[in-house]
């Protein structure tokens, strides 16, 4: 059994088929990438396997758990973790708190033990901090990490998302265009910092416009248009695939 | 219940709905063109009510609702002007506090300007005692006044957000201010434009109720939370949902009163404004996508 | 551990004793009396703002907590169960010692519910209202919460009025003391005030000591999450329904249990206590606080109640709050005690003259 099943998904707004009997599986400690012109229902396909969606029918299989029908709060507790396309950041928190709250999922301190400042929540916080100034460190924001998280410049809060969903240790990362907006140095740096993370043994699955990034990095390419897969292989299968060539450079290039 | 007590209840219910319709239609022609729920609105009605009883003793009546109206007006373009323009940060929370402080601040002005007592504009026609036999129901004719301004007020919109341009750039700013803006429409001045109608259409309705329900300082909250309830029941920005949602809340309200103690006739209505929230908040008549693509 | 956040506590207390040493060398100790009230309604400040401020969930409805906590206690610890006296439960009550005989100024014998009893009572229907009520409300968001809390407090205040147990529109009075172990007596004696006065402020220094720990722990955090961002707070394991459920029954608790030993203070209850304008009074303290800022909604309800309490405000009492609620909207809604913010009114009132000029 793959270690992420996604079978025959649906799921349509309206009269819109946004997703529509979508397949395919992902390997363990693989880097998966999703692409497709705009509106080919990709952000919602991750949607729907994080859980911020619910699918009209379909199955999404993550360790042998079927989580298709489960809120994105305990599909994280799974082990998922996953970056939005516009950046989803606790404004009101330093960046510092922001990657601390990263760590929820694998502290246990519960109501209780807060309102009382019971001893033993003592250590899980130290830990928690210790951990979190790390990530920071590894993702070289500790100069930033008492500052709010939307006062920084655009791209370091692109790699603070990041940050905040390695801070969970996932066992499956979701990136949602995490290029967009930054600049090719900035890019080049996040190839790097994919390809580490995947080597730690985490499973990653990204969206990406930049053809560039996708091609040098993903083992795996899954081809959304319309909502429909129209095409699954390697990257070097992918760029010779003449329906996805079609999509690409096709009538539009005709035309221009 | 005899036939024509039912009848009084669902003529007393079509009265208040009308009021209630043209509150939650003041709600929603600032929701539609800012994203804001004013809480202040119910004010406009106690404003409208309180300046034409005032301008009723030097007036004839007509001219003193005129006044009336055209003082609320100015009101509410003063709000926009000096507060709602001005704010700093402009999430929910703080749009929520800012008119709410508004509402308090009319509410206490107008303490201060009139007084606590209760107080009420003649009737348009006839007095307090005077009624008219419809289908064996004795109604007063100022039911037919309120029935009848608040549906002029229902087309005279409806008109105006169809077919002029003013109204129709209003209703762009309500789908997409940034693309509004592009295309030369200066969106602030369509917020104070808003404000200014709002304010007068909740003016003209709080002048028009207040022989049958009188007017006091502190009267607005009600009708705000009325208003709103109405506002959601029709869905929130649809002003013939609006209408529909006021009779509904309307004659449910009077209906209540044959069964439960008068005092509990605002936790009746307001009853239903939670129950809209909990079990379909996108409204009788929104759909449920769109409600949810909106900000809340 | 870090300990800096429990300083603030230790100025707090200071300033109590301060005070009250103060008055009592002054010979103002009726000064004291309008701090007690003070105290039990920064019980609901404090509560509100961990709600809202934090948490970011708003409430227009907590006074009707608060009352809901007052009214409670009023009823039991007034309710004459002497006519009923050989009822199998009453008797059972009164031999596990839940009920208490004492006789009022008429000199009629009344046999009511012990204050400790009425205090459980009222925590324990504060809890189920609010979890009852929240468990719909809290899926709201924006205008919909507000107005949905503002209908709760709006159907409470009417319930209280209209419902002759409650007294109505007069209220509830002649509420007997609360003995807490013979040490100290919550009531309105002028004897006991200085007694009084530490009774209340023990109760908010230790509900403050609560509520400090549980913003800086874990739990703290995800509530804020909650305020800065749900979709990523869910996205990140928070589950918000049962974050935001726990907060809103912590801080409705908390409320009532400032209503019930307001009402032992001052003897009495009335509906106005449920108002809408009390609620909105709440929510404009912890606004000029700072919303997220525990200690500025604290210092600024202790500041503003106790001018409002001593009638300084006048008949502008609750215009005060309407301007306040505006002008801190407009000039720092990050609240008053935010660093610069004095420059910014400065800078404001410049531009509106010479811009026009």
């Amino acid at each position: 059994m793959a270690y992420l099943e996604i079978k025959k998904l649906y799921r349509s707004f309206g009269g819109l088929q946004a997703v529509f009997d979508v397949s395919f599986d992902v390997e363990k400690g693989t880097i998966n990438a999703i692409i497709g012109p705009n509106g080919a229902g990709k952000t919602t396909l991750i949607n729907l396997i994080s859980g911020a969606l619910k699918p009209d029918s379909g199955e999404v299989i993550f360790n042998g758990l079927h989580i298709e029908n489960l809120p994105p709060y305990s599909i994280a507790q799974k082990g998922i973790s996953r970056t939005f396309q516009n950046i989803k950041l606790f404004s009101n928190m330093t960046v510092l708190e922001n990657i601390m709250m990263g760590r929820h999922v694998r502290t246990n301190s519960g109501f209780i033990t807060g309102l009382l400042n019971l001893p033993w929540s003592w250590k899980e916080e130290d830990s928690t901090l210790e951990k979190s100034r790390m990530i920071l460190e590894q993702f070289k924001l500790s100069e930033f990490a008492d500052r709010p998280a939307d006062s920084l410049p655009f791209g370091k809060q692109r790699i603070l998302e990041f940050a905040r969903a390695m801070s969970m240790d996932p066992e499956l990362l979701i990136l949602d265009e995490p290029a967009a907006g930054l600049n090719m140095n900035e890019t080049e740096e996040l190839a790097k910092v994919i390809t580490n993370v995947r080597n730690s043994g985490i499973t990653i699955l990204i969206i990406e416009h930049d053809m560039t990034l996708i091609m040098d990095i993903s083992e795996k390419i899954v081809v959304l248009n319309y909502g429909e897969k129209i095409a699954m292989g390697t990257p070097e299968e992918i760029q010779k695939n003449s329906d996805v060539i079609k999509i690409y450079l096709g009538d539009d290039n005709a035309i221009g | 219940m005899s036939y024509e007590q039912l009848l009084q209840y669902v003529f007393s219910g079509i009265t208040n709905g009308s009021i209630y319709a043209i509150t939650g239609i003041g709600f929603n022609i600032i929701y539609n063109t800012t994203g804001i729920i004013n809480f202040a609105q119910g004010e406009f009605l106690m404003l409208g009510g309180m300046t034409s009883i005032t301008f009723s003793r030097y007036f004839p009546l007509p001219i003193a609702v005129a006044l009336a109206v055209i003082v609320t007006a100015i009101v509410g373009a003063l709000i926009d002007f000096l507060v709602i323009r001005n704010l700093k940060k402009q999430s929910i929370l703080f749009m929520i506090i800012v008119t709410i402080g508004l509402s308090i601040l009319l509410q206490e002005a107008a303490l201060h300007i009139w007084d606590e007592k209760v107080r009420s504009l003649p009737f348009f026609t006839g007095d307090e005692i005077s009624s008219i036999n419809i289908f064996g129901a004795y109604i007063s004719p100022q039911v037919l006044w309120v029935v009848l301004i608040c549906s002029i007020i229902v087309a005279v919109l409806t008109v105006f957000f169809k077919y002029t341009a003013t109204g129709r750039s209003m209703r762009a700013c309500s789908s997409n201010v940034i693309a509004a803006r592009l295309c030369g429409i200066n969106s602030k001045n369509m917020i104070t434009l808003s404000f200014t109608l709002s304010a007068a259409i909740g003016a003209l309705a709080g002048a028009v109720v207040s022989p049958i329900t009188q007017t006091q300082y502190d009267c607005g909250t009600s009708l705000a939370i009325k208003g709103f309830a109405v506002a959601i029941l029709g869905g929130l920005g649809n002003s013939i949902g609006a209408v529909a949602g006021g009779i509904v809340i309307g004659l449910l309200e009077s209906l209540s009163i044959s069964i439960l103690p008068l005092a509990y006739k605002d936790a009746v209505s307001i009853s239903i404004l939670l129950l809209i929230l909990f079990v379909k908040p996108s409204g009788l008549f929104g759909k449920k996508e769109i409600s949810a693509l909106k900000d809340f | 551990m870090n300990k800096k956040k429990y300083y603030p506590l230790f100025g707090l207390m200071a300033f109590i004793i301060l005070f009250q040493l103060f008055s009592s060398f002054s010979g103002k100790e009726f000064l004291l009396i309008q701090l007690t009230m003070c105290a039990y309604y920064s019980m609901v400040i404090i509560a509100l703002c961990t709600l809202m401020g934090y948490a970011g969930q708003i409430s227009l409805g907590h006074a009707a907590f608060f009352a809901i906590g007052g009214y409670t206690t009023a009823v039991l610890t007034t309710l004459n169960l002497i006519p009923d006296k050989d009822n199998f439960f009453i008797s059972l009550f009164n031999s596990l010692g839940f009920l208490s005989l004492r006789v009022n100024p008429y000199g009629i014998e009344i046999l009511h519910f012990s204050p400790w009893i009425a205090l459980v009572v009222a925590v324990v229907i504060t809890y189920v209202i609010s979890f009852i009520i929240g468990i719909p409300i809290l899926k709201l968001k924006g205008h919909y919460l507000a107005m949905a809390t503002l209908g709760f407090g709006t159907i409470i205040y009417r319930v209280l009025l209209g419902g002759k147990i409650f007294g109505e529109a007069d209220g509830i009075s002649d509420i007997p003391e609360f003995n807490i172990f013979n040490l100290l007596k919550i009531n309105g004696d002028n004897a006991d005030r200085i007694e009084n006065y530490y009774a209340a402020w023990f109760i908010v220094v230790i509900s403050m000591l609560l509520l400090i720990n549980l913003i800086h722990s874990r739990v703290g955090r995800a509530l804020r999450s909650l305020h800065g961002n749900e979709h990523a707070a869910n996205s990140i394991g928070v589950n918000p329904a049962r974050y935001k459920l726990f907060v809103f029954t912590l801080s409705a608790v908390m409320a009532a249990v400032g209503g019930v030993f307001m009402t032992h203070f001052s003897g009495s209850i009335g509906p106005g206590e449920a108002g809408v304008l009390k609620s909105v009074r709440y929510v404009a303290i912890v606004a000029v606080g700072g919303m997220a800022n525990i200690w500025g909604a604290l210092i600024m309800g202790i500041i503003l109640n106790y001018l409002s309490l001593r009638g300084y405000l006048g008949s502008y009492d609750e215009a005060i709050f309407g301007v306040i609620l505006v002008l801190i909207m407009l000039f720092t809604p990050d609240g008053i005690f935010k660093a610069g913010n004095f420059g910014s009114i400065k800078n404001f009132i410049f531009s509106k003259i010479f811009k026009k000029a």
